[in-house]
């Protein structure tokens, strides 16, 4: 798989940014936290070794990316992205090492861990049962049992895409198109239940 | 990396379900780390799969979905029939009673038989009264022994009777801490019928697998699955069902 270049744009930007937070402006550095902060979330929450303190990590990557610009030691201020992304793995990688470490824990205290986690409340009920009502709304509005098909054999059994439009005789702009569909409906319906709730 | 490239190509989808190879993967997060649209649409996927996944386990702790009982009007029918020929039959004393009897016998032994089938079929089916809104989910349990052993599989699979999708849920052994699996499928000669690999499981106790309804014919079917680790892989068990119209 091959991807396409860096946007042009996108570079030009991350090298004012890393101009403006060196000369010390502070809403530079709040920008820069804005924009980041949620992806570096994603990549922190989807590592198996550093999904539990991924808040924790994430404010660690931040306050050493802003400290390291303010020093000057990026280098390239058009690879901000990937030195961003550079310490937040670096930082995933000395967790997990510290876990390993930390499994060595005597058994009483691992069991008193395990007690500490928070149990399901009524709200996680709610919200799960939410969730299951209005995915079964969006796959009942689906114009097809193929598209539900295409649904599940993709994003459940994770089976190729290629061998799913062949069976199931779609195109493959068919297949984005319903994914996408599909998405944008449950975000939508999800969202307005969120929004009715803290109206309540 | 451009927008056109990363939807036509299902970047986000497939760096969920972590199918892309880490140099793809490590260039995404770079992009995806300041794009909005990208996070957009990778956190609506993420929630979206999740939404399915709580779907699917909340679909296979019920009981079977619902399958018309045409099976059970037939096995009435016939069953009225038989009685009638025994009525019949009791009326003869020629040498047609004799064959007649011999046919009846045979009919009855297929209807016990039937009976039998329909009895483990309706315990399954049971009291929901909800048509099936999309797939068909059979839940599946280890089981001992493959397709060709002499005591039929304790899990059942039915067909709709229109083809279509069926999940097989698999129920874990709680052993189990893989989180990539091979599953194999097995006609009863021991036939390889599909061979999936780096299948990843959709809760901590269940695999979903999900199947065209047109690749089964009735019969018995074994799954043996096998749980990956670091280019090794060990058995978990097998999973004999069989196969019901």
């Amino acid at each position: 798989m091959t991807l396409g270049p860096q946007r042009e744009s996108g570079t030009s930007d991350e090298a004012e940014l890393v101009s403006k937070i060196r000369a010390g402006d502070i809403a530079a550095e709040e920008e820069f936290v804005a924009r980041y902060r949620r992806g570096i979330l994603v990549i922190l929450r989807r590592s198996s070794e550093a999904r539990d303190a991924a808040d924790d990590l994430c404010q660690d990557t931040l306050r050493i990316a802003v400290e390291s610009i303010r020093r000057g030691e990026l280098s390239d201020p058009d690879r901000l992205s990937g030195f961003v992304c550079g310490i937040a793995r670096n930082l995933i990688l000395n967790y997990g090492r510290r876990a390993a470490r930390r499994e060595t824990l005597a058994d009483n205290e691992e069991m008193d861990s395990l007690a500490a986690a928070r149990p399901p409340t009524q709200l996680d009920a709610l919200l799960r049962s939410e969730q299951i009502q209005t995915v079964r709304k969006v796959l009942d509005e689906l114009p097809s049992d193929r598209d539900r098909e295409l649904l599940y054999r993709f994003y459940i059994a994770e089976e190729e895409k290629k061998s799913i439009c062949e069976d199931l005789g779609v195109s493959d702009l068919h297949f984005n198109r319903i994914l996408f569909r599909a998405r944008e409906r449950y975000r939508l319906l999800y969202e307005k239940y969120l929004r009715k709730r803290s109206e309540k | 990396m451009d927008h056109q490239e990363i939807v036509e190509q299902n970047i986000p989808d497939l760096y969920l379900m972590n199918k892309l190879p880490s140099e793809v993967r490590l260039r995404f997060e770079e992009h995806f780390v300041s794009c909005p649209e990208c996070l957009n649409r990778l956190e609506a996927t993420e929630s979206l799969r999740s939404a399915l996944r709580k779907d699917l386990v909340a679909r296979t702790s019920r009981p079977i979905p619902v399958v018309k009982s045409r099976t059970s009007l037939r096995t009435y029918a016939f069953a009225t029939a038989a009685a009638a020929i025994l009525i019949f039959a009791g009326l003869l004393a020629t040498r047609e009673l004799l064959d007649l009897r011999n046919r009846l016998s045979q009919a009855s032994a297929s209807l016990e038989q039937e009976r039998n089938k329909n009895a483990a079929l309706n315990d399954q089916i049971a009291a929901t009264a909800q048509p099936q809104a999309t797939a068909l989910v059979f839940p599946l349990v280890i089981t001992r022994g493959g397709p060709d052993n002499a005591t039929p599989p304790v899990n059942r699979v039915v067909l709709p009777e229109t083809p279509g999708w069926l999940v097989l849920s698999l129920d874990l052994p709680d052993t189990s801490t893989f989180e990539r699996h091979r599953a194999v499928l097995r006609d009863s000669r021991g036939t390889v019928l599909s061979d999936l690999s780096n299948l990843k499981s959709s809760s901590r106790d269940t695999l979903a697998i999900s199947f065209l309804s047109s690749r089964f014919m009735p019969g018995d079917y074994v799954i043996s699955l096998e749980g990956l680790t670091a280019g090794r892989s060990m058995p978990l068990g097998n999973y004999s069902f069989r196969v019901l119209r």
